[in-house]
């Protein structure tokens, strides 16, 4: 008799073989490579919105720290020379502590001030690339691919898909750990009724600090995994239009469970090439469509897609529970 | 007096009082349904192409294009209100999620309806021209623009005071549950709020598209400066918007004329941000709650 | 030394005074009430009391310390716990999840130690779940633990509310209407386990409006109006005491 949990561990294991075999499978056309580490990459960034998300605190400076992380990676890389994968751990941290400043002057804020303070962040530092900065960074072009690891090399790119692969598991296990761990139910906790949260003993400022932190880590990190793919920056990569398509992803992809986002990427990235098939599609229409399916989402369906996944398995664990009882009984 | 300042004063009194057309309509929906409309840019700059369309286009009268663009522009705020707004009225986080939707939606389908160059709307005629103020020069379109905007915020002061439905608005705005239960139709005043507040949004937008040029993305910096306002000012007062709103303008005018136009709009979101930090309330706002 | 002293409390909220210079004095052991009119600045009291909101002017000192102005969590930390009259739970958490955030201070587990879910962890994981279990066991929930808070009824959602109270053994218990809108035999069952609390060491302070219950178990009452402390004594005395009768029937002392 099959545990609960064996199922799910071996859909999961599965689902990871096949995203390691796609470049050796038949589609091995190096276009659905780009368009799979374009998803892994956005999935790292968007686990790290919802997760500040389930702390209760929709950060609109997100896509700003990737930004930032980006360009911390691409500058040491570019101007410095330094080693690609100490640049790569720079640009998690940079962002994580800017948040740790920023989240003690704003998290005080509740709600809606607290994603207008963010937003005022972003906008001061969009400028800031836009004008001041531009000297300093303005466009970082001819970014080599990362060094080598023991015999492994990255300029291919089927070894970049790969690299952005691992980066993606490895951020969905921490998520998932997060999720599960106590610091998962201290923010839930937090989310849910702050007052009585801190009435039990949760130190709610320093979770919330905490939570801001990592999140906008895994944002700056995916933002240096974006352009050492690319191998080239602009200030407008990072800007007001790329949050509002994380809030997207996460929104749609569900934030109550830690694989929302992994949904959402896949769901909004990997939709536009089915829809690359249907005669006379104009590939411009996609904000208008993303955009209505975020609104029936919010309006009928505002868990997400996991959410909607979850009570699908629900009905049919309940089918499958009736089923037994039924041969139980005969 | 010196030119370039009773410009640049003349500017800021016009670039404050349309930014107060703007924020009052994010007031007066944060006031009543308690949602910040982050999609109020895009409002704004329905009302942009809505002059282009009346006037430019169809050669329509100017001030009666004005009072059509905000006549259309509000009834597509009160549909908008009616089936995206209505089930989330409290919710400020669901509301901010609705109005990236909306942003999303409202940028392209005029992108793609009207194109993606910039559209110019010529001066209205009888607006041409400059006329001498106190020895300066100044664009006698931009006066005309003053008094217009400043109108319409003396017809919405006179609205919400002497009114019934006016004072109903403000009620509400104030105790909804209470209003309620004295008869006030909660639904239509909510949907009375948004349709004003676009229809002076969507003036704001006309006025700022004759003077400048109009595409579907001016609406983001006007966001974000109307954010300002009403942060500055207090979220939920009207006086307190009107006065943020002047402070802005006016830093924005001088600061643009006299040391740059990015570093003034960057010096206004530092504020913003300063305003949050020191004093999240603003100056006429009410005390937060800890 | 008492347990808790209030020594010249006073909040304002621009120009409403909520709390007006209230002294008071909680001995170790005893079950004191604080009741008063609508409006009269008990929940604030409260409020000022267990840190969410900082006094005006005077201090809180407990167990000899000076507390005013601590966070919230520290405050509860250091064995002073309150619960919340409305909104009073994780309405989306179970009644088992709830016990296992209450128990947090009991957890054993640093703030790091959050983060992870290593061996160390689960045995101390095992070990609140455990301590949840026993507190449902004390107040009557464990069947219900794997319910969700706000299919509760409004009975199991108050009692739920007293056991997060409990979950870190508290010194002081600051509850704040722990039985209003309840049925009798409800407010009973609820009472008898405060008397249960506190004949296991804790301190208890109650606001309530229910007069039988407050009368039926507290050992001393203090009785606020417009934010001053008007009376404080025995029940007995209380039930006599003029100003407290004035107040409650809406007259004013000194105005015809």
């Amino acid at each position: 008799m099959l545990s609960r949990t064996n199922p799910t561990i071996i859909v999961v294991l599965v689902a990871i073989a096949i995203l390691f075999l796609v470049p050796t499978g038949m589609t091995s056309n190096p276009y659905h490579l780009l368009v799979l580490t374009n998803i892994c990459i956005y999935i790292i960034a968007v686990s790290g919105f919802r997760l500040v998300a389930t702390a209760g605190q929709l950060s609109m400076a997100h896509s700003a720290f990737m930004g930032i992380g980006a360009y911390t990676s691409a500058l040491l890389v570019t101007k410095l020379g330094w080693n690609f994968w100490y640049c790569l751990l720079l640009a998690g941290m940079v962002p994580a502590i800017l948040a740790v400043g920023l989240g003690r002057i704003t998290l005080r804020l509740r709600g809606i001030y607290f994603a207008i303070a963010t937003f005022a962040f972003a906008l001061v530092i969009w400028k800031g690339w836009n004008t001041f900065f531009a000297d300093v960074v303005g466009r970082v072009t001819d970014i080599p691919p990362p060094n080598r690891i023991g015999g492994w090399e990255f300029s291919s790119v089927t070894s970049y898909y790969y690299l952005a692969l691992v980066l993606m598991l490895v951020t969905m296990l921490v998520m998932y750990r997060l999720d599960r761990s106590r610091f998962g139910l201290i923010l839930r906790c937090m989310a849910s009724n702050d007052a009585l949260s801190g009435s039990v003993g949760m130190n709610i400022m320093g979770y919330q600090i905490a939570a801001f932190a990592i999140g906008s880590f895994f944002a700056g990190m995916a933002g240096a995994v974006h352009v050492h793919w690319l191998r080239l920056m602009e200030p407008n990569m990072f800007s007001f239009t790329a949050m509002l398509y994380i809030i997207l992803y996460a929104v749609v992809g569900g934030m109550k469970s830690f694989m929302g986002p992994l949904y959402g990427c896949f769901f909004f990235i990997g939709l536009p090439q089915f829809l690359k098939y249907i005669p006379n599609y104009d590939p411009k229409v996609e904000p208008v469509i993303f955009g209505s399916i975020l609104l029936l989402t919010v309006r009928f369906m505002p868990g997400g897609i996991s959410a909607l996944l979850q009570r699908i398995s629900e009905v049919i664990k309940g089918l499958h529970r009736r089923k037994v009882k039924e041969y139980a009984a005969t | 007096m010196d030119e370039v300042f009773l410009q640049a004063s003349v500017n800021g009194i016009l670039l404050s009082l349309l930014l107060i057309l703007f924020a009052l309509g994010l007031s007066l929906v944060f006031g009543i349904m308690r949602i910040i409309n982050f999609a109020h840019g895009e409002i704004y700059m329905l009302g942009g192409f809505g002059i282009w369309v009346f006037s430019a286009q169809h050669h329509v009268n100017y001030l009666l294009a004005i009072v059509l663009t905000m006549a259309a522009v509000a009834l597509i705020g009160i549909i908008i209100e009616r089936f995206f707004l209505k089930p989330f009225r409290g919710k400020l986080l669901s509301g901010l999620i609705v109005s990236v939707a909306l942003i999303l939606i409202l940028q392209t389908s005029t992108a793609l309806g009207f194109g993606f160059q910039d559209k110019a709307v010529p001066t209205a005629p009888g607006f041409e021209g400059v006329i001498s103020v106190l020895g300066a020069t100044l664009s006698r379109e931009r006066v005309f623009f003053i008094i217009i905007a400043a109108v319409l915020v003396l017809l919405l002061h006179l609205f919400l005071q002497r009114t019934k439905p006016g004072k109903a608005m403000r009620a509400t705005a104030q105790e909804p549950d209470g209003a309620a239960l004295l008869g006030i139709k909660v639904d239509r005043t909510c949907s009375m709020a948004m349709g004003i507040g676009c229809a002076l949004a969507a003036a704001a937008g006309c006025l700022t598209g004759t003077m400048f040029y109009v595409n579907s993305f001016i609406g983001a910096p006007w966001l974000m400066k109307g954010l300002a306002a009403i942060v500055l000012g207090g979220l939920g007062s009207i006086p307190g918007t009107i006065a943020g709103g002047f402070i802005i303008g006016i830093t924005e005018s001088y600061g643009s004329t006299y040391i740059g136009a990015d570093f003034s709009l960057t010096l206004i979101f530092l504020v913003l941000l300063l305003v949050l930090i020191i004093r999240p309330r603003g100056l006429f706002g009410l005390p937060f709650r800890q | 030394m008492p347990l808790l002293e209030l020594k010249g409390l006073t909040k304002r909220f621009g120009g409403l005074v909520a709390v007006d210079d209230v002294h008071l004095d909680v001995t170790e052991g005893e079950i004191l009430g604080i009741i008063g009119p609508n409006g009269a600045g008990k929940t604030t009291l409260f409020n000022v009391i267990s840190g969410l909101y900082k006094p005006t002017r005077g201090r809180v000192i407990f167990k000899g310390k000076d507390i005013t102005g601590l966070r919230p969590d520290q405050i509860a930390r250091r064995g002073a716990v309150r619960t919340f009259q409305s909104l009073s739970l994780w309405q989306d958490l179970s009644v088992m999840d709830s016990m296992r955030a209450a128990c947090h201070m009991v957890s054993g587990v640093g703030f790091f130690g959050t983060f992870f879910d290593t061996s160390p962890t689960r045995r101390n994981e095992r070990a609140v779940a455990e301590k949840a279990m026993e507190i449902l066991r004390f107040v009557g929930m464990d069947q219900l633990k794997d319910q969700v808070a706000e299919t509760c009824s409004l009975g199991w959602q108050k009692t739920l509310s007293l056991a997060i109270g409990l979950a870190s053994r508290p010194s002081l218990l600051l509850l704040d209407e722990p039985v209003t809108g309840l049925a009798p035999e409800r407010v009973t069952a609820i009472m008898s386990l405060i008397g249960r609390v506190r004949e296991q060491g804790t301190t208890v302070v109650i606001i309530e409006h229910n007069m039988r219950a407050i009368f039926g178990i507290c050992d001393r009452l203090a009785v606020l109006d417009y934010g001053i402390k008007i009376a404080e004594g025995s029940p007995s005395e209380i039930r006599e005491n003029e100003d407290v009768i004035a107040a409650y029937s809406g007259v004013r002392k000194g105005v015809s």
